[in-house]
């Protein structure tokens, strides 16, 4: 597939717009200092992804989107900035000081993750002038590879190569990360640049 | 991920699943194999046999031939298939689909499993020793399961 350069520009407008949405209402929802870095907006071949997210435990949070376009998100937080994050939020209700994750720890970060996910597709529904819905977020704390591998066997039922929107979110004063990627379908997101 | 190896030399093949599917086979001479299937049935597109359980088990078997491997021993050990999440897709899951496609093939086949870890909600990194088969389940560095 050729992309032209008013679409990469395009895209990237995309892009920027659904992570300046997160950073925004993240900051606002944890009081501090949320950056959100558009890094890859790339094809990559599937069977690649897992190897590149690695074998180190995540929690992840998912969801399916759908309407002009739909798609599939995926959050992963290293397990650290996870905790920091549930910590954070529960203000010292819970202490879990174990390597798992409690409900209610899971739930706070799940908040966190329905935050993410829920403003970057707005961002894009806003650009695009478009309705998109977006399904419950599922979370889950599991090794990363094995936590992305449902989602790139769905992409996988259709097509080899998959398109996505990878976003680094950080708080660096507080030595949070979490990584974010957008899978757009890409018939739909071309159908829907269109509107830009 | 959608792909076998094939070894003769002691090696121990590694890989991560979640709801796909990690198939070892291993004859009585040091000859194995590992694959990390994706989906239960080809779509029919070229050099994808790693991809799917019904090419990959037949295209591990034939390799496996091509290093004299006694074809009438292999065995099989199985794991993966977990259901991550809840897709709002009808019927069984994909892991499940994987896992019985997966039993399915390897019946046709002709190759007893004689060891299978799968199902369950959980990621799985599978250690398959090709020399004697052994199959060695962890999460992290710890050890789930020794098949």
């Amino acid at each position: 597939m050729r992309l032209d350069l008013n679409k990469l520009v395009k895209l990237n407008h995309m892009a920027k717009e659904g992570a300046g949405n997160v950073a925004a209402n993240l900051s606002q929802m944890l009081g501090i200092d949320v950056e959100m870095r558009v890094s890859k907006i790339e094809f990559v071949d599937i069977p690649d992804l897992p190897e590149a997210i690695g074998d180190v435990e995540v929690v992840g949070v998912y969801l399916m989107f759908y309407g002009v376009p739909s798609g599939f998100l995926v959050v992963l937080f290293p397990t650290s900035s996870a905790k920091k994050i549930s910590q954070m939020l529960l203000m010292g209700i819970e202490e879990n000081g174990s390597d798992g994750f409690s409900e209610m720890e899971i739930s706070a970060i799940s908040e966190v993750g329905n935050i993410i996910t829920s403003s970057f597709i707005d961002g894009w529904a806003n650009l695009l002038k478009s309705e998109i819905n977006i399904s419950t977020p599922q979370t889950i704390h599991d090794i990363g590879s094995a936590v992305i591998d449902p989602v790139l066997i769905e992409i996988g039922k259709q097509v080899d190569n998959a398109f996505v929107f990878n976003s680094m979110i950080s708080a660096k004063n507080e030595d949070i990360h979490c990584e974010l990627y957008v899978f757009p379908d890409l018939d739909k997101l071309m159908e829907a640049i269109e509107n830009i | 991920m959608a792909e076998y190896i094939v070894s003769n030399s002691n090696s121990v093949l590694i890989t991560t699943v979640g709801s796909c599917v990690a198939i070892g086979l291993f004859d009585n001479n040091g000859i194995g194999a590992l694959a990390h299937i994706m989906l239960p049935e080809t779509d029919g597109k070229a050099n994808q046999d790693g991809k799917f359980a019904d090419t990959a088990i037949p295209a591990m078997i034939e390799e496996m031939r091509k290093m004299n491997a006694n074809l009438n021993t292999i065995k099989a050990k199985i794991a993966g298939g977990a259901k991550m999440f809840s897709f709002p897709t009808n019927g069984a899951s994909v892991g499940d689909r994987n896992v019985e496609k997966t039993i399915e093939v390897l019946k046709k086949h002709k190759i007893r499993i004689i060891g299978e870890d799968v199902g369950q909600n959980y990621g799985r990194t599978v250690e398959f020793h090709v020399s004697d088969g052994k199959m060695v389940i962890k999460k992290s560095n710890e050890v789930l399961k020794v098949l």
